[in-house]
């Protein structure tokens, strides 16, 4: 693949600092991911060298970064390859209480004279309230990352954290359930190896969540479940793709995302694309009423059926379907 | 007025040693590899300009100053000193000014260095070993930094200014990291003290070794806003030390008293509107406050100074 560092000059003439002539084409990529201790996302622009990104609320520079990211699919996507990523830390312990300016998230030139908006890939017309979201004083600086069902798959787990801050909660979002708030002070040793607090974990028994069973779940900063947190495919359980499902919530973050992500700040860096993850793991021991047990076979019953018009939708989308266990039960949404 | 709330001190950065190569510095090479290995350089700016100046403000505080000057031989008082004291005697203005000093700031920082507060001390302060970052900070951090004036050959039996070189690398604490509550800060009369353990832990953790400034008429030291210092006892009461002090804030920052900055639900952080010394006006105008979308400044009331040790022995 050509390296667009090399090749641009040659493609493109350098325009004139205060040049006025109209660009060729429009700036590529955005924002993927809004956590409240991270904006990521990749950009690229044919005409144009974009070397860094800044995030501003009103005229205030609240963070920088520059686009050295190496997005091996982002340059499968646009045909070059380059460093086209970006990841924008928002400090914990910024010190405004209220932003009453709008933010936004702008790729700039090499010589700063380009300044190009970025907006979330997946609804570009909630980026600023998205942004003003992460920036919420109680959230400001939240990390943390959704593993989904642990190792045995009886819970569902992840960790948050933020520095400077005692307790941590979470929320965990099921579809047409009320979220459910999680603390984050479960101890994992493995956390410190990675350079987090040891107890920032948490871990919900499926066991303990009855009423979820069945339905897409995700994890989120927020109450409102607008801001994810970061979530990766379980790797020895093998999750398959699962395509053409739209999600009956508002999903806030870019589907895609996934498949691009960078590995650091606890983000995913896993190949193929990820919508749904439908677990495989071992389903928790109910209880054994009649109706609960005729129940759990109406859902089941019911979820063959949708699998059977998923598999005819992919067979007419060309796509191979994806191997699935038909006893699941909870399903990881994104 | 736009904010930058990004990057660090220049002195403070993980690439100090590839800008010192690069000449960034400038002239101030040697001050900078000072700075930022121990915290604080030295600069001389002994003149015949600089005599006159030092005697000029001997001169008028020790007018202005007798009654507190007199108690303090009596032992009745402790140490007499004149805060802000540019606001209306010119010499003390000058000496915050200095241009050199600016211009060795603005070559260490990065960024632009304004005078905001002047403290003239008679004698040995004897405040007990401290960070000013506790008492004024910025965001981004470490734009903070305090110059110390000799106005006079300062002898040991003064209670002359002690530090710790290496002690600017420990982590900055406000109320907030060390989990104190409003209410714990009010119902302290020097809230300092709540501070000084964690002080005392890394000055032990870390080794640290205390070091004594006598420095001649006309010497200035720059510190950096996290160098534990402080003013050892003054063992001879007629043994003065006359000196002054100025901090200096620098350009597009927020400045905080992280002593009074809690967590969020708690009030988040005190946020301050400095003076600029050069024009006398508030750094940030009411409109520009407004503008910047900013609370109120200064919303936790509280006075916020070191501690004597004769307050607290």
């Amino acid at each position: 693949m050509p390296k667009w560092s090399s090749l641009r000059r040659l493609l493109r003439p350098e325009r004139a600092p205060t040049s006025q002539q109209p660009l060729l084409h429009p700036l590529r990529g955005g924002i993927e991911l809004v956590t409240p201790s991270l904006v990521a996302g990749w950009a690229f622009h044919p005409d144009v060298l974009l070397t860094d990104v800044k995030f501003l609320v009103g005229p205030h520079l609240i963070s920088q970064a520059p686009l050295n990211g190496h997005r091996a699919d982002v340059a499968e996507n646009i045909g070059f390859d380059g460093c086209f990523g970006f990841q924008l830390p928002i400090p914990a312990d910024f010190p405004l209480l209220f932003l009453d300016a709008p933010p936004q998230v702008i790729a700039v030139s090499e010589d700063g004279q380009e300044r190009f908006p970025l907006q979330f890939l997946s609804d570009p017309h909630a980026t600023a309230s998205l942004l003003n979201q992460a920036l919420q004083p109680d959230l400001r600086g939240l990390q943390g990352h959704f593993d989904g069902f642990n190792a045995d798959g009886s819970a569902l787990s992840g960790w948050a954290w933020r520095p400077g801050s005692l307790n941590t909660t979470i929320w965990l979002q099921a579809e047409d359930l009320p979220p459910r708030a999680i603390a984050c002070n479960l101890t994992r040793p493995d956390l410190e190896l990675i350079g987090h607090p040891a107890d920032c974990g948490f871990a919900l028994p499926l066991s303990e969540w009855p009423e979820a069973m069945g339905r897409r779940v995700k994890a989120s900063f927020d109450q409102e479940g607008r801001l994810c947190l970061p979530q990766s495919q379980v790797p020895e359980m093998g999750f398959p793709e699962i395509s053409g499902i739209i999600p009956t919530a508002p999903v806030p973050m870019e589907v895609e995302w996934i498949s691009f992500s960078p590995v650091e700040n606890g983000l995913s860096r896993s190949g193929p694309k990820e919508s749904y993850l439908e677990s495989t793991a071992p389903q928790p021991k109910l209880a054994s009423t009649t109706s609960l047990d005729e129940h759990w076979q109406a859902l089941e019953d019911f979820k063959l059926l949708m699998d059977h018009l998923e598999a005819k939708v992919d067979d007419l989308e060309r796509i191979q379907p994806p191997l699935r266990r038909r006893s699941a039960r909870f399903r990881l949404w994104r | 007025m736009a904010l930058d709330l990004t990057g660090m001190p220049l002195v403070d950065r993980p690439d100090f040693e590839d800008l010192l190569a690069k000449g960034q510095f400038g002239p101030w090479s040697l001050e900078a590899e000072r700075m930022h290995r121990d915290g604080f350089c030295v600069i001389d700016m002994g003149s015949p300009e600089m005599d006159r100046l030092c005697g000029s403000i001997i001169d008028q505080l020790s007018l202005r100053l007798a009654p507190e000057i007199a108690q303090w031989c009596q032992q009745q008082a402790g140490p007499p000193r004149l805060q802000d004291g540019w606001k209306d005697i010119p010499e003390i203005k000058t000496l915050a000014l200095l241009p050199a000093v600016a211009d060795l700031l603005k070559h260490l920082y990065g960024r632009v260095a304004f005078a905001f507060q002047s403290l003239n001390f008679v004698v040995g302060s004897q405040q007990s070993t401290h960070s000013d970052a506790v008492h004024f900070h910025s965001y981004p951090n470490g734009f903070m930094c305090g110059v110390w004036i000799a106005l006079e050959d300062v002898s040991d039996d003064s209670g002359p200014l002690a530090y710790y070189p290496g002690s600017h690398r420990s982590p900055y604490l406000s109320a907030r990291h060390l989990g104190l509550s409003p209410d714990q800060l009010r119902n302290e009369e020097h809230p300092q003290l709540l501070f000084e353990p964690a002080w005392q832990q890394q000055i032990a953790h870390d080794g640290l070794h205390q070091e004594t400034f006598l420095p001649r008429r006309g010497q200035v030291l720059i510190w950096h806003a996290n160098l534990l210092h402080g003013g050892l006892p003054v063992t001879n009461p007629l043994a003065t030390r006359w000196s002054q002090v100025v901090h200096y804030y620098f350009d597009q920052c927020l400045y905080t008293t992280p002593m009074f900055s809690f967590a969020a639900d708690q009030g988040g952080d005190d946020l301050r509107n400095p003076y600029r010394i050069e024009n006398g006006r508030r750094r940030y105008t009411t409109e520009e406050w407004q503008a910047m979308g900013l609370t109120a400044p200064g919303a936790f009331r509280q006075a916020s100074r070191p501690v004597e040790r004769l307050r607290h022995a």
